[in-house]
């Protein structure tokens, strides 16, 4: 297992699980973007992409804004 | 109709979605407000409000075109990634770029709004600046490749107004073919209309419709008054003079040059 961090939350994963993983985890149903130390990463490139102990995952939704 | 970016409209007023009592007065503010360009904004993931899901169904359901913004950033590197992931989310490569200089007055930070500035239009962004109102930034943002520019009428959600008019008519004056907007401190619905009098092209708002006590009534002000100031514009308004000079005319006026 890995420490990372979501959304400055620390959880544990698989060492040798991908961001698709951890999406598929703890994305919700809602529209998101991901990024992962502050780079973002596009949806088609989750499953490339391997996490690392202390990465921090960032999930975002829509939001009211002016 | 007039046209921002890539797209053809009728509105040139531009509202914000946050603040409001409840969603439903925000879906009913804005269509109030005619307004057909929105801004949004991307929030961490919070499992307790739904993942933004109620939000996005009532933007879908507005039809509207969305601006997403990079409120809250404080460096490029945030605001690029705030864009790109709102770029994913929201299908638009518009964005509201801000990126904040001073927590005090939340004022733009001129130096890194310009270096994300560059680093999104490489990227096909259409950036819509949030800016002040200084000529040489204005003018380095363009030749960054921005078409669009949104000065700041004041600091966000303050309702002064247009605190620098000067600074303001003279961007108008000097950058004839960009897009002028004016961005923040909006509070009165005479505020909006003495920018559109100025020539400016739109103006983007939010609290002082949010925060107003019928925010729905407000939205149709500030419709109303957008409208009446470019109209006004369009028209010409006179020149001021020093010197009375009656409207009415003075030839065959009975008792001229009676004496007595």
């Amino acid at each position: 297992m890995i420490n990372v961090f979501l959304n400055a939350q620390a959880t544990s994963f698989s060492a040798t699980g991908s961001l698709l993983d951890f999406i598929e985890q703890h994305a919700g149903t809602g529209p998101f973007a991901v990024a992962v130390n502050e780079t973002f990463v596009q949806k088609s490139h989750y499953g490339d992409l391997p996490l690392n102990d202390g990465d921090r995952i960032e999930i975002v939704n829509p939001m009211q804004g002016g | 109709m007039w046209t921002l970016a890539d797209k053809t409209i009728e509105s040139r007023l531009l509202i914000g979605t946050a603040l409001y009592p409840s969603p439903q007065i925000m879906l009913n503010a804005i269509r109030a407000s005619k307004a057909e360009v929105v801004t949004v904004s991307l929030r961490r993931q919070d499992p307790n409000v739904g993942g933004g899901k109620d939000f996005w169904a009532m933007l879908r359901e507005l039809k509207v075109n969305l601006l997403p913004n990079t409120a809250g950033c404080h460096s490029a590197k945030e605001a690029i990634t705030t864009a790109l992931m709102a770029r994913e989310i929201f299908n638009t490569h518009w964005v509201k770029l801000e990126v904040i200089g001073d927590e005090y007055n939340l004022q733009p930070d001129p130096f890194t709004l310009l270096e994300a500035t560059k680093e999104l239009v490489s990227q096909g962004f259409e950036v819509f600046p949030y800016c002040t109102d200084d000529l040489v930034l204005c003018e380095r943002l363009v030749e960054a490749g921005c078409r669009i520019l949104m000065p700041w009428g004041a600091p966000i959600g303050t309702g002064k107004g247009l605190i620098n008019p000067y600074a303001l008519r003279t961007l108008r004056e000097r950058l004839k073919n960009v897009t002028l907007i004016v961005d923040a401190g909006i509070g009165a619905p005479s505020h909006a209309a003495e920018a559109m009098e100025m020539g400016y092209d739109g103006v983007l708002l939010n609290t002082a419709v949010a925060n107003a006590n019928q925010p729905i009534i407000m939205a149709r002000a500030f419709e109303n008054a957008v409208t009446a100031g470019r109209l006004g514009y369009e028209a010409g308004i006179m020149q001021k003079r020093d010197l009375a000079k009656p409207s009415t005319p003075t030839v065959g006026q009975p008792f001229w040059h009676q004496t007595f």
